[in-house]
């Protein structure tokens, strides 16, 4: 794997530094949004594949290898999903306060926007000090990359994958629980 | 617990996070002796560890799983789709029938028909970024699917920046409604659905079209039939969705497909699937439609995957009271994960499920009891006329001449040999009653000692075979043996041997007579035999005959150059001018030159004419010149003049399969691929194995983007022969193009790059650099018409346009007939085809606009 360090693993990096190759990703996940919905696949090989080549060639970033290309595409697939969180949050009258628990396995239906909002705000400020945490969570979560995929990914071992979700999900569960 | 400043982290977490990291991995019962060694002794610090790595430990459901199912409301997307009232002028949208992944259905009522229509428009996040173009074409080629039990489709459109597609609107429910309201159906109503299914995934199979999707929510109920909708477009979306560029990673296609339906080859991605993937589809329905749920109902999209990628064992219904044996059977051998363990195809599925047809009880057993009666019957008659049989048989008497072998002579004694055999073929053509198998096919045998009857009559399609040996003993007598075989059962019917035998001609006739009396008595037909003996015709004299086998010899082999066989023919008429055959042959040597050699028509074409003219002055029921003349019009791109001959010849022998592979060059340069097809399996009947036949097979499903179909053929081909330029110059595109590159690669290496198309698929498998060193090699030389074709498909394969255009002129200008490469209605040429010098240069060859 390259041994410059990674591209900060932020949105404005992202806006900032290729407007057009962020727009691709966004366009990407939104496709896949739209298939999982349908309970079609959430594959990412064809798509993201696809999409890495349009853009290697326009985007004026070096991309060091697909991999890093990967991680950013969850990334996108986070922003998309929050977006539209803070949209329909927007539409909604009362603003009752939605708290999370962690121990269920579904969020119900009319908190998703809020917790979603909440959840992406404390992986991004998990990003700024521990950015690869920040990125497995994206990876795994957004992103449903395998422990494999991520290693390869990241340029790290697949223990030292497992190791940092279980930090990335201590610290983030300790951000929200009230 | 988050420090005051807004930081996630605990206090001092950079240097805690090591030691937690080494704590994590330790094993547990080595943890406590780690937790002293790293708190130092600091029982507060130890607290800390502790509480940090029991967090770590603690597993977080929600995040557990994946965002889309978590948050599944946010993953739906509730905005609505701007239509217009009417989509394309014709279809007045009424109201929303459902969504899905990537279309969205409407009711609408058909304006132009005043029908009530099934509206299918893909939503917008996809259709930016389709290969419109293809994905439509991929739509058309399942739109012809014809079948009860498949959905047609009406029409489809892109317009108003919306693709959609149009169906009959159906008011019965789908089978994952009907699954999801009853749960599981009874065998009867399962047995009867499943059927239909089968019945219309063997008919899609049978014409190219893999469904890739098959699942419940893609079977519609109406009354007591099922019919599968949307073939063809899980196929379109994967295909479009490829960018040229996408293909240099090796995966031509995106995994498209529904995960607890989708078979493990499909899972993973692997881009050469086939009709086996929808058996594995259909196993997983099956099974559902038993049991009330498909086998791998897994929680989550990439357990699903996961199962796939791990070579998990297939799943078993052990223990399913529901089902009944046979078909738990059927079921677990659909979901086998090796595509080579299922069902070879779907006919097999509906004749399993044909055994369980639903049948009344009483009227069963009255059925059943007249089936055993009518089957004793059959046994009967059978069994009376299988002795009747034994000694005269009916049917056509179909007979295949393998090349003789030539034992202790030179070169030339074996391809006069072998020509030899050829011109006893050409002369039982004549017969008949007696048809002449795989002329071309047997040319796979040249040089075999030993065969095995049986297995030879099946690849060549003939029951009875003639094989024979030429010696030439060191002082230079020559032995000539001949022996007519049965190959059902490998009994010899004639066999005759000729010592120092006469001229080869007269030789020729009585080996002829001989086996056409054996024929005779064998199948009961009328002799006839002796009149055609070429009594009243020329006798060639004996040496233009040699050299007529000869140039047949070669003519048949197909090399890459036919000057050999071209030269023999003109020495055969320099010796006798009344020979006809030699004539013929010289016609349709020179005829298809240009295309082996590159020589330009002008060159050859007064001489074929002459010869061919001559050889039908002399025989005028000869079809072998018409082709030649056939083809010279072609490459003088007069289509219809070429057609007319061509039909003419075909009329008159309509088991020639040389006419028959010419006509199909030409229909295929028309750009008449169903047609072409049709001519080639016309072909393909009387001579199976003919590698030619084969190779354009598959080159016409190729120029189809029926990739799955091109590779049954082209495999087959490759068994036949595989060192034919048609196949492997095609074979290295549709490796390419189901995304086997190294192999297209690798294949491609074996052409010459004057070979038009050889840089094309050198560059289409993704070795640029070596397509361009290819064309350097080609502009060093002195340029030949054939080189200016090369160079213009180099250049199309290399994006290189403009050149490909100049090279296209000047081929044109040469009169090469670069149209007889490639369709040009192909994908060759999408990157010129909108530009007003490809469209000028249709109309100079007759090609524009049709």
């Amino acid at each position: 794997m390259s041994s410059s360090a990674p591209a900060p693993h932020t949105r404005e990096t992202l806006d900032r530094l290729m407007p057009v190759v962020y727009d691709d990703l966004r366009a990407i996940a939104r496709r896949q949004l739209a298939m999982r919905a349908g309970g079609g696949t959430l594959s990412t090989t064809g798509l993201i594949h696809e999409a890495y080549l349009k853009l290697a060639d326009q985007s004026r970033i070096a991309w060091r290898d697909r991999a890093h290309f990967f991680a950013l595409s969850a990334l996108a697939m986070r922003h998309v999903l929050v977006d539209r969180a803070k949209a329909r949050l927007a539409l909604k009258r009362e603003g009752t306060a939605h708290i999370v628990t962690f121990d269920d396995a579904l969020v119900a239906a009319d908190s998703q926007p809020e917790i979603m909002v909440q959840l992406s705000e404390a992986i991004d400020r998990l990003a700024v000090e521990e950015p690869r945490l920040a990125q497995i969570v994206d990876c795994r979560f957004f992103g449903g990359f395998t422990d494999d995929e991520i290693a390869e990914a990241l340029g790290v071992t697949r223990r030292t994958v497992q190791r940092d979700w279980a930090k990335a999900r201590m610290l983030l569960r300790r951000a929200l629980e009230p | 617990m988050t420090d005051e400043s807004g930081s996630l982290l605990p206090r001092d977490w950079h240097v805690l996070a090591p030691l937690v990291d080494r704590l994590l991995d330790a094993p547990v019962n080595e943890r406590d002796a780690l937790f002293a060694e790293l708190s130092g002794r600091d029982p507060h610090r130890r607290a800390e560890l502790e509480l940090l790595v029991a967090d770590c430990e603690r597993e977080v459901p929600l995040l557990e799983g994946h965002v889309v199912e978590v948050f599944d409301q946010l993953v739906a997307d509730e905005s609505e789709l701007a239509l217009p009232d009417v989509l394309g002028g014709r279809y007045r949208i009424e109201r929303e029938l459902g969504r899905g992944g990537m279309a969205r259905v409407y009711r609408a009522q058909d304006l132009k028909h005043s029908r009530p229509v099934a509206v299918k428009v893909i939503r917008p996040e996809f259709a930016a970024s389709l290969g419109r173009e293809r994905f439509l074409r991929e739509i058309e080629i399942a739109a012809r699917l014809r079948h009860p039990s498949i959905m047609p489709l009406f029409d489809s459109g892109d317009v108003d920046g919306l693709l959609y597609f149009v169906m009959p609107y159906e008011d019965g429910l789908s089978l994952r409604s009907r699954l999801d309201r009853d749960g599981r159906l009874g065998t009867s109503d399962a047995v009867s659905i499943l059927r239909d299914v089968a019945r219309a995934l063997a008919y899609a199979h049978e014409h190219g079209v893999v469904h890739r999707d098959v699942k419940p929510d893609n079977v519609l109920l109406s009354g007591d039939a099922a019919v599968v909708t949307d073939f063809g477009i899980a196929k379109a979306f994967s295909v479009s969705l490829t960018d040229a560029d996408a293909d240099m990673l090796g995966r031509a296609e995106g995994v498209i497909g529904t995960p607890a339906y989708m078979s493990p080859e499909q899972a993973i991605g692997d881009p050469s699937i086939d009709h086996r993937a929808d058996i594995y589809s259909f196993g997983c329905l099956a099974y559902e439609v038993f049991t009330g749920q498909p086998p791998f109902a897994g929680s989550t999209t990439l357990e699903m995957i996961a199962v796939r990628r791990t070579n998990a064992p297939r799943p078993t219904m052990e223990g399913r009271a529901e089902v009944p044996a046979a078909i738990a059977r059927l079921i677990e051998h659909c979901l086998e994960q090796d595509p080579a363990a299922r069902p070879r195809n779907a006919s097999e599925l509906v004749d399993a499920l044909g055994s369980f047809a639903p049948l009344d009880r009483t009227r069963a057993r009255g059925r059943r009891r007249v089936l055993v009666v009518a089957s004793l019957l059959i046994v009967v008659a059978v069994g009376v006329l299988g002795a009747w049989f034994a000694k005269t048989r009916s049917g056509p008497v179909t007979v295949a001449i393998l090349p003789l072998l030539s034992v202790g002579g030179d070169s030339s004694q074996l391809f006069q040999a072998e020509g030899f055999s050829d011109d006893i073929a050409t002369a039982l053509v004549r017969v008949p009653w007696i048809r002449v198998m795989s002329r071309q096919g047997a040319v796979n045998y040249s040089g075999k000692r030993e065969i095995d009857p049986r297995a030879t009559g099946n690849a060549l399609g003939a029951r009875y075979i003639v094989t024979g040996s030429f010696q030439t003993q060191t002082d230079g007598l020559q032995t000539l043996t001949a022996q007519l075989v049965s190959s059902e059962d490998g009994s010899l019917l004639w066999a005759d041997k000729f010592d120092r035998p006469p001229e080869l001609s007269v030789l020729r006739d009585r080996i002829v007579a001989a086996i056409c009396d054996s024929l005779a008595s064998r199948s009961g037909n009328s002799s006839g035999c002796a009149s055609n003996a070429r009594a009243a015709r020329h006798r060639a004299n004996n040496e233009a005959y040699r050299l007529y086998l000869l140039g047949k010899r070669e003519l048949n082999q197909r090399g890459q150059d036919l000057s050999a066989s071209v030269g023999h023919f003109r020495r055969a008429v320099a010796v006798d001018t009344l020979s006809t055959e030699a004539w013929s042959g010289l016609s349709l040597a020179l005829a298809l030159s240009p295309y082996y050699q590159g020589a330009s028509p002008a060159s050859v074409a007064p001489e074929a004419a002459a010869s061919a003219q001559r050889a039908l002055s002399l025989d005028p029921s000869l079809t072998e010149p018409r082709i030649a003349i056939a083809v010279l019009h072609g490459r003088n791109l007069q289509w219809e003049q070429a057609e007319r001959e061509f039909k003419t010849a075909l009329s008159m022998d309509p088991h020639g399969v040389e006419g028959r592979i010419q006509y199909a060059r030409l229909l295929i340069a028309l750009s008449r691929l169903p047609e072409a097809l049709s001519e080639l399996q016309k072909a393909r009947q009387d001579d199976p194995a003919s590698v030619v036949v084969l190779g354009l097979l598959s080159a016409t499903w190729y120029l189809r983007e029926q990739f799955d179909s091109a590779l049954v053929e082209s495999d087959r081909g490759m068994q036949s022969d595989s060192t034919n330029l048609t196949l492997i110059r095609f074979r290295s595109l549709i490796l390419s193009a189901v995304g086997r590159k190294e192999e297209a690669r690798v294949l491609v290496r074996r052409l010459r790059p004057g070979i038009p198309l050889a840089l094309y698929a050198l560059a289409v498998a993704g070795d640029t650099g070596a397509a361009r060193d290819g064309l350097r090699l080609l502009s060093a030389g002195d340029p030949k018409p054939l080189d200016e074709t090369a160079r213009a498909f180099a250049f199309l394969g290399l994006g290189d346009t403009t050149a490909a255009l100049d090279a296209l002129e000047r081929a044109t200008d040469a009169k090469a007939p670069w149209p007889f490469v490639a369709s040009t209605s192909g994908t060759m040429f999408a990157s010129v085809r909108r530009s007003d010098r490809f469209r000028a240069l249709l109309t100079r060859v007759g090609l524009a606009a049709r």
